[in-house]
């Protein structure tokens, strides 16, 4: 389901993204293996969170190329990029939630979209509500939740499928510490079966004392 | 994925976004609810003028008046020959002698105007009657010089004058009625698109999300053509039912007398009136159809 371990899932080969006469991403090259958990951190502006785009084609790039799991994303159009981002969970900071969907529909959706059948749905939302801890709260609406509840959420949209990629840009930036552990927690459960993870974060406390690779970035570059 | 599975998230969808867009919609259900029913009283209104023109062309009648040299016999044989002729319904000779009878019976009052008279100066005729299928101006007018150029035909009668006017009257009413319906159903259709449009806006951030977890354009799409087709088929239906309440309230036992012979006021035939509203529900898919042409891009 996540793939095979030490093989790359994610390539990037000298990557460039350009916004005017700008390079906001510079000459990256970057190789992610299955079942890595990465971080991905450096100060506001150095280009994290525009990697992340890039990863899942919220920005095209302007030179070079990526390779996930098997697909060129300079060949991805518009049209089929519902496949590569079926492949990939992505949580962000402002937690990105549908306000007019209950917790229940909002993950929901993940699996509406890839065409599941209402049972299959029932289960897998029910089963990653209760691994999230949001079970009870299933017919709540996201603007009565805290933060840390909607951001539990957002994760749980995220995994429901089992994506072989996380994706999550400053997942913890806009929650207490508390509800920052409990997030990291539940992707480090998801790392433990196998996916691939990478966070943007610029928090140090986030990074410290872990023993997973981290990529330094810096005015759109990687620091050695 | 099953289709019903399929078709459920998708009526769910639309049906959810139609109560959470409340009034957007009704906005625009009025909008085609009128449209209709303005371009409904047009076509109504078309509708029971044909009906009173195609009354009177039933009673379209060529009297074709005989020389008076030309024997009963003659004029049997070419009432005959005429019958194989298309556009006749029904052919009726009338003799000279019977020709003056009916006058005396027309003119009971001043009889003796006729019983003076030395020789009967009435001529045979044929009454021709027009097949009710043939509504066509011009063929009716050719069916006639076709008649009046057998030699043995004095005379043909066939009111040209006011067939004339009355076509002229039906084209320019029939330009009129199109325009018009023209006009609105782009109007209506400019509506459509733009609450679509407005829908869409307020649900930009969530189509930007569904796009982000991995929805195909189609699962964005399809809800919002059934919002259309929704909004077209409730829009059409209020306002044919709106045309059917006002066009009862008027002609409901108010038929003036002097008009019963002439015409009984029509509405739309029931297979017409679903008609209509299928071609509610398809300008309602067409609106979102140019509105999401338009968006679907990202």
């Amino acid at each position: 389901m996540y793939g095979i371990k030490n093989k790359h899932i994610i390539q990037m080969f000298h990557v460039y993204k350009i916004y005017g006469n700008k390079e906001v991403i510079s000459d990256i090259s970057l190789n992610v293996k299955t079942n890595e958990f990465l971080f991905l951190t450096g100060p506001s502006g150095a280009g994290k969170s525009t990697m992340l785009k890039l990863l899942y084609v919220g920005e095209p790039i302007s030179k070079g190329q990526i390779i996930i799991d098997g697909l060129n994303l300079v060949r991805i159009t518009k049209h089929n990029v519902h496949v590569l981002r079926r492949k990939i969970g992505i949580i962000f900071q402002d937690f990105k939630l549908i306000i007019s969907k209950n917790v229940y529909n909002n993950v929901a959706l993940v699996l509406e979209a890839k065409g599941y059948s209402r049972k299959k749905i029932s289960q897998k939302v029910n089963s990653i509500l209760e691994l999230v801890g949001m079970k009870k709260l299933a017919y709540a609406y996201p603007p009565s939740l805290s933060g840390g509840e909607q951001q539990r959420v957002a994760v749980a949209r995220a995994i429901v499928d089992d994506p072989p990629i996380i994706l999550a840009d400053e997942p913890t930036g806009s929650l207490d510490p508390d509800s920052a552990i409990t997030i990291i927690e539940l992707l480090n459960d998801y790392h433990k079966r196998g996916g691939t993870v990478i966070i943007a974060t610029h928090d140090r406390s986030l990074i410290n004392g872990t023993n997973r690779r981290v990529v330094y970035l810096d005015n759109g570059m990687i620091e050695k | 994925m099953s289709l019903i599975s399929n078709f459920y998230i998708y009526f769910k969808g639309a049906f959810q976004d139609f109560i959470n867009n409340a009034l957007i919609h009704t906005i625009t259900i009025i909008t085609i609810a009128l449209s209709l029913l303005v371009v409904g009283a047009f076509g109504l209104f078309f509708l029971n003028v044909n009906n009173v023109i195609d009354s009177w062309k039933q009673g379209i009648r060529i009297m074709a008046y005989f020389d008076s040299h030309v024997s009963e016999r003659r004029s049997l044989d070419i009432m005959e020959n005429l019958k194989i002729l298309k556009g006749i319904n029904e052919i009726k000779y009338i003799s000279k002698d019977d020709a003056i009878k009916y006058l005396e019976k027309k003119m009971k009052r001043h009889k003796e105007l006729l019983n003076n008279l030395r020789e009967n100066p009435l001529p045979a005729s044929l009454d021709i009657q027009i097949h009710p299928k043939l509504t066509d101006w011009n063929e009716i007018e050719e069916l006639a010089i076709k008649i009046e150029n057998i030699p043995e035909i004095k005379e043909v009668e066939y009111g040209k004058g006011w067939l004339n006017k009355v076509t002229t009257f039906i084209d320019l009413f029939k330009i009129t009625c199109l325009t018009i319906g023209f006009i609105l159903i782009i109007t209506t259709l400019f509506i459509i698109s733009n609450t679509i449009r407005l829908v869409f806006y307020s649900r930009k951030e969530e189509i930007e999300i569904m796009r982000l977890i991995g929805a195909t354009n189609s699962f964005i799409k399809v809800p919002f053509y059934l919002e259309g087709i929704m909004q077209g088929f409730i829009g059409g239906l209020f306002g044919l039912a709106a045309l059917y309440l006002i066009f009862i309230s008027i002609f409901s036992g108010q038929v003036p007398d002097w008009s019963q012979n002439i015409f009984q006021p029509l509405f739309f035939p029931f297979w017409f009136s679903i008609n209509i509203i299928i071609f509610s529900m398809f300008i309602g898919w067409v609106g979102c159809y140019i509105s999401l042409k338009q968006f679907i891009r990202l």
